[in-house]
This record gives C-alpha cells, structure tokens and sequence, in this order.
C-alpha cells in the first residue's frame, strides 16, 4: 500500500468488553514487561469521550486503542511508522494487530476478552496518498485482497465503504471463517 | 511510486509567507538531523512554530518500579535539550480569540486524525493541542492548517501567544462593543513583529468586553483589554481600559490599570510600546521571574506606565495602527438562518441542557449554544460532526471558549430542540456548561513535562461522581467551578476557580503520594477578580471527598446571595483548614495501597523501589516534622493576612521557608543555627550551590523566593506583596519535600552501592 498509515478494527464480543481500568493496568503492565515486539510509550485513558479511543496505548511504531469509534467496541490498531517496502504494509500491519488481539484474549486480569475476524474495518488515514475514492480502491484491492485471503482464509471479501471524501479511506473485510486471532497472527507468520 | 507531498499538492493554495517559513522549518529538521544546527537553537526555533516537548521525550519513564528507558530508533538526535528526536510531542495550534470556521474545524479534525490520536484537546486559551505527534509530521501538518488560514507559529516560546477574547464577543447582551475585531487585529499586527522577537518570555494578551463578567479573563495576561465607550462632545469614542502585568503561574498577579481608556486608534502603538518595554526590561537569565509582571514589580505600575507614555511617543508611525479601523467586519458573522421564536418547551433533558448550555444573544431570535466537551476533549469523529451541524444550523460560527469548551453562535432559537438532537447523537448533548460537573483541567501527568500530579485523572474523577448527583445538587453547589493543575505553574487556572486543585507531591513513610493543595477564596467572576490561596495538601484519592464536603457546607451555611470565596471569607481559612487536616492522614502502604498511585494511572507513584534505607531513618522523622511545621507557619501567615495584618503575614511566611529551610541544611549540618544569616548561608552553599535543592524545570527559582524573603525583612510591605510572600512560601515548602525525596534517594543508592 502507497501509506504506512494503515488503521485496522478487530471488533470485541461486547459481554465481554473488559472494564476500562483493567486494561489500563494491563497496558503499563506491557509496557514494563516489553510483551509487543515494538517501543511502547505511554497509556492514556480517553474513557470521558463518546465513542472514542478509550483507552489508547501509545507506541512509536503503532498505537493501538480500546476504541468505540463506530458504536462498537473494538481493538484498533493504528500503523504510524511502517516498513519502507510497500507490499508489506498491511500484512505487517494485520499481523500485528491479530498478535495484540491474541495476547489481550489471553489476559487474565481482562476476564475473557473476546476479539473477532469475521468483520474487520481497514481504512487509511492519509487522504493525500489514499483518497477515499474508487481510485484508492482500485490501487490497493488486489493487495487487500491477497493479505485478507492469507490471514483469514480464502472465503475472505474485501469491499470498499464508500463516503464522503471527507472521511478516511475506508475497506471492510468480512471472513466467513472464524479465525480466531490466533490462528490469524499464525496465518501471517507470527513467532 | 513515491508519495504524493502535502507540499506539492498545496504549492498554489498557501500564503507565501506562511509557505515559506514552514519551507524554513523543514529545512531547519534537516540540518539538525545532520548536526548543522545547534539544539537549543532548533528547540527554540520549534517551540516558535507551536511543536512542544511531551512527558518522557528524555527517553526515560518510570514504570512504577524504576525509570525504564525508551530506546527510540533515533538514537541520540535531540530536537532541543534533553529531549529525544522520535519522542512523541505536543503540537499547539493557535485559535485566535477562538474562532473557527467549519472547514478548518474539519482539516484540525484530519490533521488529529492522521498525524496523532484523533483527539483535538482545546486549551484555557483558547488553542486546539494535539499529542504524541512526531517532529517529522509538524510541516505537511503546519501545511494543511495554513491552507486553511491556521498558523501555529509562535504558539508556544518566548513569543505573543494566542490573543483570547470573550466567545460571545458581538453576540453578548453586556458587552460595549464587540472586541472580536480588536483581538484579529491586534493577532496579526504582533506576529512577526520586529518588536516581540526578543522576548525573555512568553507574552499573552486577552480582551473582553465588559469588566464584570468573567469571560474575557483579564486580570491574569500580561495585557488584558476591556471595552469601553466614553462621550466626547457628544461623539461616542470606542476605546480599551488597558491592564498590564497580570499572570497565574507560580505566583500569581492581578493585571495593573496602565490606562483607563486607550482609543483604538491607539491600541496598536500603545501594545506595541509594551513590548518594546517588555523585549527591554525583561529578564533574560532567569526566566522565572523573566515574565512582565515581575518587570512591572520592580520598577512600579507609574513608571511603568511613565515609560509606555514615553516610548509611545518614540514610535515611528505605521499605517497598520489604524488601517484596520477601516475593516471592522473582517470577522462579522453571517447568521445561516433568520430569527426565529422557540414556541416548544421541549423534553426535560432539553431544558436541562437549555439552562445551562444556551445563552441568548443580544440579537433577539438568536442564542449562542456552549457544548460541554469532557475535560476540553473532542475526537476527530465528533469534529466533523460539529462542523457539519454548524453547516446546517449557523454557518461559519464556531468559537472554542477559554473554559476549554465550543460554542455555536447565531443559532435561530427555534433549531435549539434539532440542535440539541444533534448533539446528543455525537454524545456532546449533556448539560452542565459552566457548572460544578464543567471543570476545567490542564494536561497534567498524561503529558506534560512539568505534571506532578493527575489533573486530568482527577477532572475525569470529579466528574464522573458529580454527574451521578448532579441532578440532586442544590444550586448553589451545582454553580461552583473546580479547576486543576498539575503542578505550580497554574495552567489550568485554579487560583481563579471556587474550589482549586494544585498538584504536589508528598513523602509518606519513604514513599511517595500524589497530592493536591486545596486552593480556596479564588473567584471566577468579576474577570477573577480574586485568587485563592493553597490552604493545604490532601492525598489525590481524598479530593473527591473534599469536594463533598466544602459543596455541602457552603450549601448549608452560606447566607442569601452570598459567593463561595465571601463564604470562605467569612468562615475563615481556619475552618477550611481544620477540614482539609480531616482528609491529610495517608492510610499506611500496607493497609491500602491506592494512596500510592494517581487517578487513572496504576503505576506506583511513590518511589516504591526503595526501602527507607538507615541512613535515613534518624533524620526522616525531623524533617518530616519541620516541613510540616513549615506549612503549618503558611497557612498561620494567610489568617494573620485575613486578619489585616500584611507585615506580621509577611513574616509568619518568611519565617515557614526559614524552618523548611533549617530542616533541609541539618541533614548536611547537622548543628546549623536558626539564625536567619547563617541558615540561608548554609542553604545556598550546602543545597543550592550542590544543585539539590533545585527543580529540575523551575531550576533554583524557590530557592531564590527564599533568598529575596531573607533580603527583603523589614521593608515596607502591603497586602499584595504579602499575598505574594504567602504564595511563594507555600511553593517554597512545597519544593524542600521534592529536595527530601532527592536526598533520601541519594542516600539509599548510596547505601545500596
Ligand atoms: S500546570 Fe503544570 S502540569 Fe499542568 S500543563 Fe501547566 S506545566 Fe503542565
């Protein structure tokens, strides 16, 4: 992909949402301990603001957020800094994400923290080199499609969510599948 | 292919001048890249264009057991003094007087999208901040804005920053005229000008249009302008009641009368004059004393006042003083729709929200609608949304509030229900505007450099209880304001709220808890008119508590029409005190542990690494003791002040240093005398000179409050100055408990060795 700011929305079984102040405490928890391949800098609790990053955990590389964005709760992963081989991105990106996702299902203290593929949200946020219009979509949709097929398995759809331009570029991948996000972070090569 | 640039695309959309100095600042990122440019230099050059240092951008942070560091892959690369080129950084973005139109609302909401967390944070002064930016990303950012008539320079160092004004400027039942065009002019005549190049320090100006209502804030900026109208010879003359020198910060000042009326006509030149003065008076070494206020206490509001005369008449005439006088409706808003009734009474959350979120204009059919936003916080979701129902609702007439909230004007009464629905929809419809649950919190801990305590872990705190209750509130409490800092240099203006809330931190059993001082006695009204005073600490976890209480006691006692600050005033700083000494005790580590750690944050606060080593055990009690007793002589010297007694105040605080003081230097000597001389003689060669007692931002600053008390017994001293004193005392005492905690870490490593 041509931008490195890749975002992708693993969305959470909402029962078992975990309340905010856990996963802060398990955020500086990974933080301390160095659990993500990846710098980590900081956690901020964002819980005051409606459908929002809520509890955000910053990183150099990526930040990845607690996030109510589009009314559902959700593990959002926002690509900031990314390889400089472009075919590489959103794999890099996905495997990612689908790692965090694995560990967070995995914490005791989140009390079975359930996150999903079936449907995940990709946009990305650079209206410059991704403009949300058929173009982008027509650029990068061979690309999406090969990743998505890799991680979730070959029923994998990729379809373009087209809006306002004011908005990000926005792509929705649903798998019929039900890879969990282990098997995903396998899928894509995780160690 | 490589990507497309901002600077490209946007090469024909850009003012020259703006396109060229960020061109300037990219290159000015390159060469410090390659070592060409000095840091300090670059930070200085940085600071000018708005892009700001954030909490561990010194590549360390504490995790709660030990500083960790942060291994950025910039290695080394400094992008000023001790701070890490990749480190996440804090982007200011000047708002002038808080006006917006809809589309630069929605390029700040892209720009917080795309290049930090898609939150827009709006500030005290009216500007929007993003965080954990990287320096990298600050041109094609600064690009985009400038695109849209939004420039970040000089939005942070030695330079004029943000002018505010009232956000109801023209639309205000009150004001005497509108000063919206005034504070415009006045943004664009000083940035960049020749004359504000050379400051020691930063430099705010604010307006507002009546003296009485607090809006505009005028008494704590270094020019604060309030609108005024004389007669003439029957010709009604427009001009300002000009105030000079104000300031929060450590220590705060009221803003002095320089003029009771300047024309404007004469408005530039005279501001211009100021800062002419202020480039030459002003401090340049130490920069804690480097603001006007303190150059207007040393030479005296009429010489001050004598000199702006003087240099004013100095001034070569530039047409700019009046040119603008000519396009006063520069900034005149076109209402989107026409006036209209509202014949509804609507739901019962509509009128809630309309009580206190909905203030008529002074043009009738009209009413400016504040939206509370949690903490001064909006995401980039909620932005767009904004500037869409501005489109349906008003058109281009967004302001941002210096209560860290937005406002629209010009809403046609009768779109207030579809309005509110609207809001509610974005999760922005609660009411509460400017009440108790409405409160006002500088970044703090989360990401300031300075924090010592969670301001904004403390306003999310407050709040989330208040708003349980807050249907249940007596008026009364419901109409208190809080504000919290995270530290002593008062950004987020407690000394100007009822009840204020000053981070410190204490040491308990050789661990340390965060805490707040309970600033009482402060008004937020009559352009706060007064501060409050530090009355004393309590454990962060015990503000919710003393909120409870001071709300239901000023509900139950307080007289008819009486304010919270005369309540406070009448009852007496002695029985706050008692309450706060209610709420001091620390339950011990072991029996509960969530003293130790800050609002929203698990991480320890104390230093919980650490065993209270022997060496220190002996001595830990004495100071413990001293440095209390220390607080204990401040708060004596604030009643001995209430009691009218400046001199005695003056001194009662003068002689709280000098206990803290003693308590410090007989770790180092331990048969010191308490003769005044020979203490502050041992303080500056054993603590200061060693660079122990000494903030590692602030520097030697308190240390120096003490030094001035010991030099100044026994001058002339006057209410003010004993106010000072007592301020100055309490941050003197505050700083020794941060030095205590450096020595007792010393000597533990050194055991440890
Ligand atoms: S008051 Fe202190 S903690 Fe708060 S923003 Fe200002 S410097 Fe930072």
């Amino acid at each position: 992909m041509k931008s490195p700011r890749i975002s992708l929305k693993l969305y959470a079984d909402q029962a078992t949402v975990p309340p905010h102040a856990k996963l802060v405490e398990v955020w500086h928890r990974w933080i301390k301990e160095g659990v993500l391949s990846e710098l980590l800098v900081d956690v901020v609790d964002y819980g005051h603001v409606h459908r929002g990053p809520a509890v955000l955990l910053v990183g150099h590389e990526s930040d990845y957020a607690l996030d109510y964005g589009d009314g559902r709760a959700g593990l959002l992963y926002v690509r900031k800094r990314a390889p400089d081989d472009a075919s590489k991105r959103l794999e890099d990106a996905l495997l990612r994400v689908a790692n965090a996702a694995k560990l967070l299902e995995a914490e005791p203290l989140l009390g079975g923290l359930k996150l999903e593929t079936s449907s995940v949200l990709l946009r990305v946020l650079d209206r410059l080199n991704a403009p949300n219009e058929p173009a982008t979509w027509e650029a990068d949709r061979a690309e999406i499609e090969r990743v998505a097929a890799r991680a979730f398995g070959e029923g994998a759809r990729a379809a373009y969510v087209a809006g306002d331009q004011r908005e990000p570029f926005t792509v929705r991948i649903e798998s019929p599948g039900q890879r969990s996000a282990a098997d995903v972070a396998a899928a894509l090569g995780a160690a | 292919m490589a990507p497309a640039r901002w600077k490209d695309v946007l090469a024909d959309n850009l003012p020259e001048g703006l396109a060229r100095e960020i061109d300037i600042f990219e290159t000015q990122i390159h060469l410090r890249k390659e070592g060409k440019i000095e840091e300090k230099l670059f930070a200085e050059t940085r600071l000018r264009r708005g892009a700001y240092g954030q909490r561990y951008d010194n590549g360390q942070r504490h995790d709660g057991e030990a500083m960790r560091d942060l291994t950025f892959p910039s290695g080394s690369l400094t992008k000023g003094p001790v701070t890490l080129w990749d480190a996440p950084g804090m982007q200011r973005i000047k708002v002038p007087f808080g006006k917006l139109s809809a589309r630069q609302l929605e390029v700040l909401a892209e720009c917080a999208e795309e290049y930090s967390d898609a939150i827009l944070h709006v500030t005290t002064r009216q500007d929007i901040q993003l965080h954990f930016v990287h320096i990298d990303d600050t041109p094609d950012m600064m690009r985009r804005l400038a695109a849209v008539g939004i420039t970040t320079r000089e939005a942070c160092g030695n330079s004029v920053r943000n002018v505010t004004a009232c956000p109801y400027a023209g639309v205000c039942n009150d004001e005497s005229f509108d000063v919206a065009p005034y504070a415009h002019a006045v943004t664009y005549f000083l940035l960049g000008h020749d004359d504000t190049q050379d400051f020691g320090r930063k430099f705010k100006i604010a307006f507002s249009g009546c003296a009485d209502h607090p809006c505009g804030l005028t008494s704590f900026h270094d020019i604060g302008c309030i609108a005024r109208v004389r007669e003439v010879d029957g010709v009604k003359q427009r001009g300002f009641e000009l105030y000079v020198g104000g300031g929060l910060g450590s220590v705060p000042h009221q803003a002095k009368l320089l003029d009771e009326f300047v024309s404007e006509a004469d408005l530039l030149p005279t501001m211009q004059a100021v800062c002419r003065l202020f480039s030459r008076y002003g401090e340049r070494e130490n920069r804690a004393r480097a603001r006007l206020k303190f150059v207007i206490k040393k030479m005296g509001i009429e010489e001050f006042t004598r000199l702006v005369r003087e240099e004013r008449a100095k001034l070569r005439d530039d047409p700019r003083w009046t040119a603008y006088l000519g396009d006063l409706d520069v900034v005149r808003e076109v209402p989107l729709k026409p006036a209209s009734k509202l014949e509804v009474a609507g739901s019962a959350a509509f009128q809630a929200w309309r009580r206190s979120n909905v203030r008529p204009q002074a043009q009738a059919g009209y009413a400016t609608v504040t939206v509370t936003l949690p903490l001064g916080d909006m995401t980039s979701d909620q932005a767009r949304s904004l500037a869409e129902i501005g489109r349906t609702y008003t058109g281009d007439t967004l302001r941002l509030t210096v209560e860290q909230n937005f406002a629209f004007r010009w809403v046609s009464e009768a779109d207030l229900p579809a309005l509110h629905e609207a809001l509610v929809a974005i999760g922005l419809g609660e009411p509460g505007a400017n009440t108790i649950t409405d409160i006002t919190a500088c970044p703090g801990t989360d990401t300031c450099k300075l924090g010592i305590s969670s301001s904004r872990g403390l306003a999310s705190e407050l709040r989330k209880r208040l708003r349980v209750i807050e249907g249940d509130l007596d008026p009364a409490a419901r109409a208190l304001h809080i504000k919290t800092s995270g530290c002593f240099n008062a950004c987020g203006q407690h000394h100007a709220a009822d009840i204020g809330f000053l981070g410190v931190s204490r040491n308990v059993g050789g661990r340390r808890v965060p805490h707040f001082q309970v600033v009482v006695g402060g008004e937020w009204t009559r352009n706060a008119g007064t501060y409050g005073l530090a009355i004393g600490a309590i454990p962060s976890k015990s503000v919710p508590e003393m909120v409870q209480r001071l709300s239901a006691r000023f509900v139950a006692e307080k007289r008819d029409g009486e304010t919270f600050s005369a309540f406070i005033q009448r009852i007496g700083k002695k029985e706050v005190r008692a309450m706060v000494d209610a709420l001091s005790p620390v339950p011990a580590y072991e029996s509960d542990r969530s003293y130790y750690s800050d609002w929203g944050d698990p991480r320890e606060y104390s230093i919980g690494d650490m065993g209270v080593g022997e060496c220190a055990g002996e001595v830990v009690p004495y100071v413990i003791m001293a440095l209390a007793a220390a607080e204990r002589e401040v708060f004596e010297a604030q009643v001995l002040l209430d009691e009218g007694k400046a001199p005695e105040a003056d001194e009662r605080a003068f002689r709280a240093m000098l206990t803290a003081a003693r308590a410090l230097v007989r770790e180092k000597v331990p048969d010191v005398s308490d003769d005044p001389a020979e203490v502050t003689a041992q303080f500056r060669s054993t603590l200061v000179d060693t660079k122990l007692f000494f903030d590692p931002f602030a520097g030697a600053k308190f240390a120096h409050y003490f030094f001035r008390a010991e030099r100044e017994r026994g001058a002339a001293v006057d209410a003010e100055s004993a106010h000072q004193r007592i301020e100055e005392a309490q941050l003197f005492v505050d700083a020794s408990h941060q030095c205590y905690d450096r020595l007792m870490e010393s000597a533990a490593a050194v055991a440890a060795s």
